[in-house]
């Protein structure tokens, strides 16, 4: 997609936040703000599947959420094994592609399994793809695909001068997806968060204040929106990219 | 509460097994095994309450109340999880859930009464303690399992017991040392004013108590009850319970029943037991649920 306004995003990534604020501001545990907010990942991903939108990537889990108290955790990762036995028929019935980013090594060996056998049974999907951040962290993602290069390098199968951004690129997670051209991140917060460092250099940033299990399909129309009457300028300046 | 047969010594042995059954499912059981301990009372109660209050209403109508009482149990306990997973399709949410099964009980029963009627003698009072029933036993029994889901979890668990045996051992001492003023002598002659002060200080302290020793070593709680849970609790916990106490001494005397049953030999039945902590659940529910959140 090259510079200006586009229709619909290629690839939508979405920072999922404020399931707990959630919970507690109806007096319930958090976890029962986890759970609302599946309900949002189905609703999100049909509109997304709908509106022509080629990929979508979930924040589910970073890195840094192992530090969560362990009931919340083994509670969150309860939620992915029942997700991913509860979404199997819709996601391959509509030709939806399921990936992951992340060292989902550190899931249990039974959510790995099921997320695994899925990948492997949507993998001719044509329809979206579904790219799940579980256990993810940008930095470490960046550092891993670093690690992997350098180990390139000193065995002589590629050149210094081969590392360019293209290669750094294709040895990150994401390598097979276009990146972002839009985030968005509920629940108000205006950050990061260690999310896709480095393919978000020119994504389109929407926050909203609405939690994430409230977050449904006429508050994706709203990011959409809004999305749609940005220029995208990639540093050019605005007139260079209107003519 | 003032079943005397079997003297106190069956009356001791029997609580104690009660409380040997009760205490691990409350402390291990989760949302099922509370549920299932909860669901069991709650069938003994519905059978209970149809002995007082429906017990010459036509045939078939336990049948009826039991079996509309087990969906409004089962929707009011997973209120606070999102609704009845079964019924989302249909029901987006526990209360589309609960609307919907309180309106088809209230047209349903009564359909009941005026089909089944032999002579229209008390059947508007069937139809009237059918629905107050609905309410009374699997409604509030069922909102119990529901405080798991709560920020807090297991901790609420265990408020409107605290509440009501605070209540009732508070009620019953301050009552005999300093009693002089009768509360409501129409419904129930022996409470006082000094009783129900009484077991409102001690429910206070009792909470107090139970916030400051079970909390951590004993009780998985996510979100320890603060001073202001445990005064707020205390005051209108007590209070409620001693109203949950007279109300159902106040159905009891309509019907002319002394005791709710013989569930528990020397407590009387089940539902005089539990009369209380029925409104202590009331109230530590609105308090988590509406209340809490919405304060600074």
């Amino acid at each position: 997609m090259g510079p200006g306004t586009s229709a619909v995003p290629r690839h939508i990534a979405i920072i999922m936040d404020g399931n707990g604020r959630w919970a507690r501001s109806r007096g319930l545990a958090r976890v029962q703000g986890h759970a609302e907010g599946v309900n949002s990942v189905r609703t999100v991903t049909r509109a997304c599947r709908r509106l022509g939108v080629q990929a979508l990537t979930l924040y589910s889990f970073s890195t840094e959420n192992w530090g969560r108290p362990d009931g919340e955790v083994s509670a969150l990762m309860e939620l992915l094994a029942h997700y991913l036995e509860a979404e199997r028929d819709e996601i391959l019935s509509n030709g939806i592609r399921l990936t992951h980013c992340g060292e989902i090594e550190r899931l249990p060996d039974g959510v790995q399994k099921l997320l695994l056998d899925l990948e492997e049974q949507s993998k001719d999907g044509d329809g979206m793809v579904l790219n799940l951040a579980l256990s993810y962290g940008a930095r470490q993602e960046i550092l891993r695909a670093v690690r992997m290069l350098a180990a390139e390098v000193k065995s002589e199968r590629i050149t210094l001068d081969e590392i360019d951004e293209d290669l750094l690129s294709s040895s990150l997670y994401t390598a097979e997806l276009p990146d972002p051209d839009l985030v968005i991140r509920t629940g108000g917060e205006s950050r990061l968060s260690n999310f896709l460092l480095w393919q978000v250099a020119y994504s389109e940033f929407y926050v909203t204040t609405t939690s994430w299990p409230d977050f449904r399909e006429p508050d994706l129309q709203l990011a959409l929106d809004d999305f749609r009457g940005r220029q995208r300028r990639y540093g050019l300046t605005g007139q260079q990219v209107g003519s | 509460m003032t079943a005397q047969q079997g003297g106190t010594k069956t009356r001791f042995i029997s609580g104690l097994i009660a409380f040997v059954v009760i205490l691990p499912v409350l402390l291990y059981g989760g949302f099922y095994g509370v549920g299932l301990l909860v669901l069991v009372a709650t069938g003994i109660s519905c059978r209970e309450f149809h002995g007082i209050a429906l017990s010459g209403a036509p045939r078939g109508t336990l049948a009826l109340f039991g079996t509309l009482s087990l969906f409004v149990f089962v929707i009011a306990a997973y209120s606070t999880a999102g609704g009845v997973p079964i019924f989302k399709p249909f029901l987006s949410g526990p209360a589309e859930q609960l609307l919907f099964i309180l309106l088809v009980s209230f047209c349903v029963s009564g359909a009941w009464f005026l089909v089944m009627a032999r002579t229209t003698e008390r059947l508007a009072d069937y139809w009237a303690s059918f629905i107050l029933g609905l309410v009374y036993v699997p409604l509030i029994l069922g909102l119990m399992p529901a405080l798991l889901h709560l920020d807090g979890g297991q901790g609420w668990l265990w408020v409107p017991l605290f509440i009501a045996w605070c209540g009732d051992i508070g009620g019953y001492f301050a009552g005999r040392a300093f009693g002089k003023r009768k509360l409501l002598p129409t419904i129930s002659p022996k409470k006082t004013w000094e009783g129900f002060a009484g077991g409102l200080a001690l429910a206070v302290f009792g909470l107090l108590l139970y916030r400051f020793v079970f909390y951590g070593p004993f009780i998985e709680a996510t979100r320890p009850l603060d001073l202001r849970d445990c005064v707020f609790l205390g005051v209108f916990g007590s209070a409620f319970a001693v109203l949950g106490d007279l109300a159902e001494s106040m159905i009891k005397r309509t019907h002319g029943v002394k005791d709710s049953g013989n569930f528990l030999p020397g407590h009387g039945g089940l539902l005089d037991r539990i009369d209380a902590v029925q409104f202590g659940i009331v109230v530590v529910f609105v308090w988590a649920v509406f209340v809490r959140p919405v304060l600074p």
